[in-house]
């Protein structure tokens, strides 16, 4: 066990805690674009930024990626320093995500760091023309006065209709999907031209189509289409599988197929596989009771 | 003392009762549509509870990437660790019995987790329907006759 020091709080912790894990202990709040607890940190964002004390010396680290190993480690989250540190990060992804900026994780840290939307910069159009296959990204917001939001950033004078900038470059998605076992999904390309693409941005062939990637977006940036039993994510359409029984739309033939890897030999139950969650349960309940009845398998 | 939680449809009556406890305890409000259990009432006055069997191989863990699901080694229980959750419902889909589901607006998987050792839909089943007795032998017999009961059923699939 090691003992630090946080905010001027003690705490005994063991060693290879980070210091977000460690700040959550207490109660104490790092604010974080790019983290998410089920996926590995990737300290990209810089949201997270706190200042330690290493004997004499005072550095800023990311919270979420570094683990504590020093005994009498002295950690300090929101200093002068940090403030502004942050503050700067968000006015970067300000300028560079503008549709992302009405987005309620951005809005919040927005007004809490007291960030506007800055008016002097304007990027250079994309030199590229945007392919067909950009339907995976969300449509430009409409910012017309929403009276259930506080008052709205008004971006109207600087928004290109660039839909990829709701985009924050955080790589949720590319690492969402890297833990799905798919990794269809990563960065292309250098400075403002980054973004985060399939293999030569063409419809990724590997993909399941499951919409983690649009689950965990900060900013929904990702569009996950459904209409009339068809998905459509990343340029891709997939045909949804209808349930036997009830006829609802429930899941890709992907994702069936990749869950079915998981079935050992003992356990075949890919017979499951064209029924729907809901209908399932209510067959073994109805299995269960009326045993007698041969449950009629299609 | 291991406890396991029984279910007897023949005691059920269809109330309900399970469902709203449920929500009540893990979401704060009585919506049963977020219960972890679910009644299924059928014919013939006949009532059904389902909720997670707490699988031993289970596969929805298996499936879970992130370790959301993790199954608890003394207990078999699958906890789930809501924040690990990334939302792809691999787990839902491969459930054979369909008792886990996803909640959009919470962003995150959700089954029965015994309530931490305290079922309330056990608590408040006025026929006893649902019980959390001790793992002894005569309930443990009936668990084993209930389950293979899923046995057949899944053989006469395969057949």
């Amino acid at each position: 066990m090691i003992s630090i020091t946080i905010n001027g709080n003690p705490l005994n912790i063991e060693a290879g805690t980070t210091i977000l894990e460690a700040a959550g202990l207490l109660g104490i709040h790092i604010p974080t674009l790019c983290y998410h607890p089920g996926l590995p940190a990737d300290g990209n964002c810089r949201m997270c930024s706190v200042e330690i004390e290493e004997g004499k010396k005072r550095k800023v680290v990311m919270a979420c990626s570094y683990p504590i190993t020093k005994d009498g480690l002295i950690i300090e989250t929101d200093t002068p320093k940090i403030y502004s540190l942050r503050k700067f990060v968000l006015t970067l992804i300000a300028k560079e995500a503008k549709e992302a900026c009405n987005t309620p994780v951005l809005r919040h840290l927005f007004e809490k760091y007291n960030v506007s939307v800055p008016t002097r910069f304007n990027t250079s159009p994309d030199p590229l023309p945007h392919t067909p296959l950009d339907t995976h990204l969300a449509p430009p917001l409409d910012l017309s006065p929403n009276p259930s939001l506080n008052t709205p950033i008004d971006t109207s004078q600087n928004a290109t209709h660039d839909s990829a900038s709701k985009c924050i470059l955080c790589g949720l998605c590319v690492r969402a999907c890297e833990a799905e076992g798919i990794g269809c999904l990563d960065f292309c390309r250098r400075g403002h031209l980054r973004e985060v693409t399939s293999p030569f941005k063409e419809p990724p062939t590997s993909c399941i189509g499951c919409g983690a990637c649009a689950e965990v977006c900060p900013t929904g940036a990702i569009e996950k289409l459904e209409k009339d039993g068809v998905r459509i994510l990343w340029g891709r359409e997939f045909q949804l599988v209808q349930c036997t029984r009830c006829g609802r739309f429930f899941a890709t033939k992907e994702q069936l197929e990749r869950a079915a890897l998981n079935y050992d030999d003992d356990n075949d139950l890919s017979s499951y596989e064209e029924i729907c969650p809901q209908c399932r349960r209510k067959e073994e309940a109805y299995a269960l009771v009326f045993s007698k009845v041969k449950a009629t398998r299609g | 003392m291991e406890k396991v939680l029984l279910i007897s449809p023949d005691r059920c009556i269809g109330c309900g009762s399970c469902e709203v406890a449920c929500s009540l305890a893990q979401e704060g409000e009585c919506r049963p549509s977020l219960a972890r259990i679910k009644v299924f009432r059928f014919e013939l006055g006949i009532h059904v509870p389902m909720t997670c069997l707490q699988c031993e191989n289970a596969p929805c863990a298996s499936v879970c990437k992130t370790g959301a699901l993790e199954q608890d080694q003394e207990t078999g229980i699958i906890n789930i660790h809501s924040e690990k959750c990334i939302g792809c419902r691999m787990c839902v889909v491969a459930c054979p019995f369909g008792n886990i589901s996803y909640n959009r607006e919470g962003k995150s998987a959700f089954k029965c987790t015994q309530c931490d050792g305290d079922p309330q839909c056990a608590l408040f089943c006025p026929t006893e329907a649902l019980q959390y007795v001790p793992a002894e032998k005569d309930n443990l017999e009936k668990k084993r006759a209930y389950a293979a009961k899923f046995a057949a059923i899944v053989e006469e699939v395969e057949a």
